[in-house]
Order: structure tokens, then C-alpha cells, then sequence
């Protein structure tokens, strides 16, 4: 063996590596292989010196932006394919709107009369969500969703059992999924049901194994709102590169496919993708990037046209849908989630290319 | 330090005091990596900000069964700070209409050693390597994670970076 041979083997000699007995004979007996060992070794020793001096004293305050990536599933009981006259939609869509322009004017305050709880859930960390409980309508006496925090997913459910006196009883299922890449659309059927007493103007703690504790505050409200669960403080105006589901509703030629009223789903950041799932019917997501099998749709206002296997599509929300006109839409028929929670129909908004249509099947 | 999955079960629940002490923990050092690595203490702290953003924004990055935590900060730096390398290319291509060599030779002057001369000298992707390597004691493993290249390959670079700092190292005791 040259030193050339060996020169490499005096290199991994220096990472504490074993090396071939031909390779280990040749240093030992060579003076200038010894040599360049040495070299390395002392360089190696020079470099922890140095960084032993370039450590910073002080540290810069961490500045921890926003985080995004986290996907929102909004649902409630009761949605179901109809089919009711074009005009009767017109009508319902301004209802919408007129009714979010006056809901500030009908909040009223905690303690005093309303059949309508407006619940704020804040976890320690992510977004709050809003959910609206009435107390004498059972349509509406229950919410849920789930959120992706972290690297799993935080679902929960509350209904309002019973109102007694100036407090309610809230029956709340809370549970967080910590498996990366496992979404669920609600909480598990088979997890046991807490309750809890609720006074509203007070603050309650929901504590969720293995997450923490959820703050809930609460008033009442004269009526159930249509945008119960957002915050209508936020501008109804898109974004750039922003989509908003505002209480949307799906028809395909004049049949409804699904009326999500009421629930809407917004962006938080660029490029995220709006999905609508309604069982029986697939998957269909939106993006306002091109999406590979999609189709490309005209975006106007609160109205949304395109066309897949030549059916015509609207889908109407109740505010701009994007600041653009055009938004692509892939439709995806067989969609097996392997979470059997997605049995009902769900609205979404996640980043792009991430979590729902993972496991889809097509036709 | 506590045990790896204890701490990112902790962060990717979103516990920001847990990230707060990771912080706290590898900041230093990471910095004193890329002050080596981006030329000047100002950019360093930059781009170890941008690093340990893109971690908190991506909290299901890291899996604890593919190697050890530090690595994966480390990888996540030298990302960052090939990011800001080029960041820095474009811009003095922008000013200057021309490309810039990919060494970096740090602006500021600073009162060092010959063998840290020398190491500035070296190409970034070789001082990554080097400091990875004997500053931060990566193994071979770790390091062919960090820098997404076999294992094999570690060891040939190793060696490549080695010699060239010692060649340039050599140069330099002769100027002097």
C-alpha cells in the first residue's frame, strides 16, 4: 500500500473508524502518514478551540411566527343531499348575509336571557373556535371539529344537555390523536362523555390527555347565528391567494349536493386548499393552484362554476369566494378515509398536498 | 440534555416553553456553526432564527427513530443556510451582474486563528461537513442525514475536506 492508498484510511482513523489491517500496517510504519495524522488531529483540535470562542454570550429572543399547516374540520349533524328550488337559494344566501350584518346588535349579555350559548374554546395554543349551543333547538345543540396542533389532531364535541338556572350542562368529548398523517374529521363514538356544569361570563377548563387544557367561556345570544362558528370580526374580503368558504352550498345541476349554512372555512395562509367531503358523493377539494387531474372553474363574487363529466357545478357561498377568478376543483367519487369518523358530511381547509385526500381511491 | 422523544413529544404538542428550552439548549452553538458556515455573527442569528421557525412550522419533521435530535436541527440549519447562501448569490448578482463563487469568505475581518483562516477558505458544503464533524461530533450516520449523501460517501469527503484545509493550512504557515 502507497501513502496515497492510505491517506484516506488516516482521515477515518481521526473519526475513531477501524480500517483495513493493509491500511493500519502502512501508517504504522510510515512517518509521513504519522504526520498527516497528526495534522488532522491538530486541526480537529483548533476547530473545537475556535468554537469554543464563537458561541454567541447572549442568545436573540426566539421569535416564534405563526404556525401554519393546520387543517380545521367543521361539522354538525343534520346535513343531507335536498333539492329545493334555485330561487329559494337566492333568497336564503341574502338571508345570510343580512343576518351576519346585524349579529352584533344581537348579542346580549352574560347572565341575562337567551336561548342561544356562544361557547369560545381556546386551546393553550392554535386558534379558538367559536360554537354556538341552543337550548331549546336540538338541531343545534351540538358542535364539534377537529384541529390539526402539532404533529396530531384535536377533535371535540360539545352538546348542551340541559339549562339549570343561570348555569347549563354541557356534555363535552375531547380527545387528541398524536399519530402524524392521521386525520379525524370528529371525536371517537366510543369515547366516554364528560359533563360539566357551565356558568356563562365564567371561564371552565377542559383538560385533554396528552394536550392540555382547553379554556371555555360563554354567553348568551338572542338567536342562533348563521356564521356561528366565525368570528365575524375577521374582514369577509379574501386575501391575496386566500380562499373562504362562507356558508357554502354545492349544486350540481339544480340538485343541492350539500348546504354547509352556517359553517365556513377560511385560509390562514397562501396556497391552502378548501375541501368539501359528502359521503356518498367523494371528495372535492379546491385550490387556487392548478390541481393535477382538476378542473379549472370560474370564480365570481360568492359564486363558483365549473364542470366535471359534463355536469355543471355551482357552488355558492354567502361572501367572495377569491380575490381571483380562477379557483381549480378536483373531484374525487371513492374516497375511503381509513378514520371512519368521516360519515357525515365535513368542510376543510388545510395546506396544500397534505392530509385528507391521502387515501382516496379513484373511479 | 433530557431524552430526544421526551422533548419533541413535548414541542410537537405545540408546548412552546419545551421549544423555548430547546432553543435555549442548542442555540449557542448552532450559532457559533453557522457563523462559520454564513460569514458574520448578524447573518448567523438570522438565519438560526429562520431554522428554528421552519422546525416549529413543520413539528411532524422530525422522527426520532431516524437519528438524533441535534442532527436533525443541524441538517435543518445547513438547509437554512444554503437558503441565505443563495439568497445572497442573487442578490449580489442582481447588484454586481455577476455570479459569486459558492466560498464563502466571511465580510467581516476578524482577529483568527490560521487553521480558522484556512477553514474559511474551504467551500461551504466542506466546512459544513468538517465542522459537523469535529465540532459537533456527528457520526458518519448522522452526517449522511444531515447532508442527504451515503455513508460511504461521508467518509471520502471527510477526507477531501481534511486535506484541503491542510494543504491550505500548509500554505499559509509558509506566507507567514
Amino acid at each position: 500500500m502507497t501513502c496515497n492508498d492510505a491517506t484516506e484510511f488516516v482521515s477515518a482513523l481521526c473519526d475513531g473508524e477501524t480500517i483495513p489491517r493493509e491500511a493500519a500496517e502502512h501508517i504504522g510504519d510510515c512517518k509521513a502518514c504519522q504526520a498527516v495524522l497528526t495534522e488532522y488531529l491538530e486541526i480537529g483540535a483548533e476547530l473545537r478551540r475556535v468554537a469554543s470562542l464563537a458561541a454567541p454570550e447572549a442568545l436573540r429572543p426566539l421569535i416564534l411566527e405563526k404556525k401554519h399547516g393546520t387543517m380545521r374540520a367543521i361539522w354538525r349533524k343534520g346535513w343531507e343531499t335536498m333539492r329545493i328550488p334555485r330561487f329559494a337559494f337566492a333568497t336564503l344566501l341574502v338571508g345570510i348575509v343580512a343576518l351576519s350584518l346585524s349579529l352584533a346588535l344581537a348579542k346580549v349579555h352574560a347572565h341575562s336571557e337567551g336561548n342561544v350559548l356562544m361557547l369560545t374554546v381556546a386551546p393553550n395554543h392554535g386558534p379558538s373556535l367559536r360554537c354556538p349551543l341552543s337550548t331549546v333547538d336540538k338541531k343545534n345543540s351540538e358542535c364539534g371539529w377537529g384541529e390539526g396542533v402539532g404533529s396530531g389532531y384535536l377533535n371535540y364535541s360539545i352538546r348542551l344537555l340541559s339549562k339549570e338556572d343561570d348555569r347549563v350542562r354541557l356534555g363535552v368529548r375531547a380527545e387528541f390523536d398524536p399519530r402524524e398523517d392521521h386525520v379525524s374529521s370528529a371525536v371517537s363514538k366510543d369515547l366516554p362523555e364528560k359533563q360539566y356544569l357551565f356558568e356563562p361570563g365564567e371561564t371552565m377548563q377542559i383538560d385533554v390527555a396528552g394536550f392540555g387544557p382547553l379554556a371555555v367561556t360563554g354567553e348568551w345570544m338572542a338567536y342562533m347565528p348563521y356564521f356561528g362558528e366565525l368570528n365575524l370580526e375577521d374582514n369577509l374580503e379574501p386575501k391575496p391567494g386566500q380562499l373562504r368558504l362562507i356558508s357554502p352550498v354545492l349544486l350540481k345541476a339544480k340538485e343541492v349536493v350539500v348546504d354547509f349554512g352556517g359553517t365556513s372555512v377560511t385560509g390562514e395562509q397562501k396556497d391552502d386548499m378548501a375541501w368539501l367531503y359528502v359521503p356518498g358523493d367523494g371528495l372535492y377539494e379546491l385550490s387556487l393552484s392548478p390541481l393535477a387531474g382538476g378542473v379549472e372553474g370560474h370564480a365570481e363574487n360568492n359564486r363558483l362554476s365549473f364542470r366535471i363529466d359534463g355536469q355543471s357545478y355551482l357552488l355558492l357561498t354567502g361572501a367572495p369566494i377569491a380575490r381571483g377568478d380562477q379557483v381549480w376543483i378536483l373531484h374525487t367519487a371513492n374516497v375511503k378515509p381509513s378514520d371512519p369518523h368521516f360519515s357525515h358530511a365535513a368542510v376543510g381547509m388545510e395546506e396544500i398536498n397534505h392530509l385528507i385526500p391521502r387515501e382516496k381511491t379513484k373511479n | 440534555m433530557a431524552d430526544d422523544r421526551e422533548i419533541w413529544k413535548r414541542i410537537a404538542q405545540g408546548d412552546e416553553q419545551a421549544f423555548e428550552d430547546f432553543y435555549s439548549q442548542t442555540a449557542p452553538r448552532l450559532q457559533a456553526f453557522l457563523r462559520h458556515i454564513v460569514g458574520s455573527q448578524e447573518a448567523a442569528e438570522d438565519v438560526a432564527q429562520e431554522t428554528y421557525t421552519a422546525i416549529w412550522n413543520r413539528l411532524n419533521g422530525y422522527k426520532p427513530e431516524a437519528g438524533q435530535l441535534r442532527a436533525y436541527l443541524y441538517g435543518a440549519a445547513r438547509k437554512q443556510a444554503v437558503d441565505w447562501w443563495r439568497k445572497q448569490s442573487l442578490a449580489r448578482r442582481t447588484s454586481d451582474g455577476d455570479a459569486v463563487e459558492d466560498i464563502a469568505v466571511p465580510s467581516q475581518i476578524e482577529k483568527r486563528s490560521i487553521v480558522e483562516d484556512a477553514f474559511q477558505r474551504l467551500p461551504a458544503e466542506q466546512r459544513v461537513l468538517l465542522w459537523l464533524r469535529e465540532v459537533e461530533g456527528q457520526s458518519y450516520e448522522e452526517l449522511a442525514g444531515i447532508l442527504e449523501i451515503p455513508v460511504g460517501t461521508v467518509r471520502s469527503r471527510l477526507f477531501a475536506a481534511r486535506e484541503a484545509l491542510r494543504r491550505i493550512w500548509h500554505g499559509e504557515r509558509r506566507s507567514i
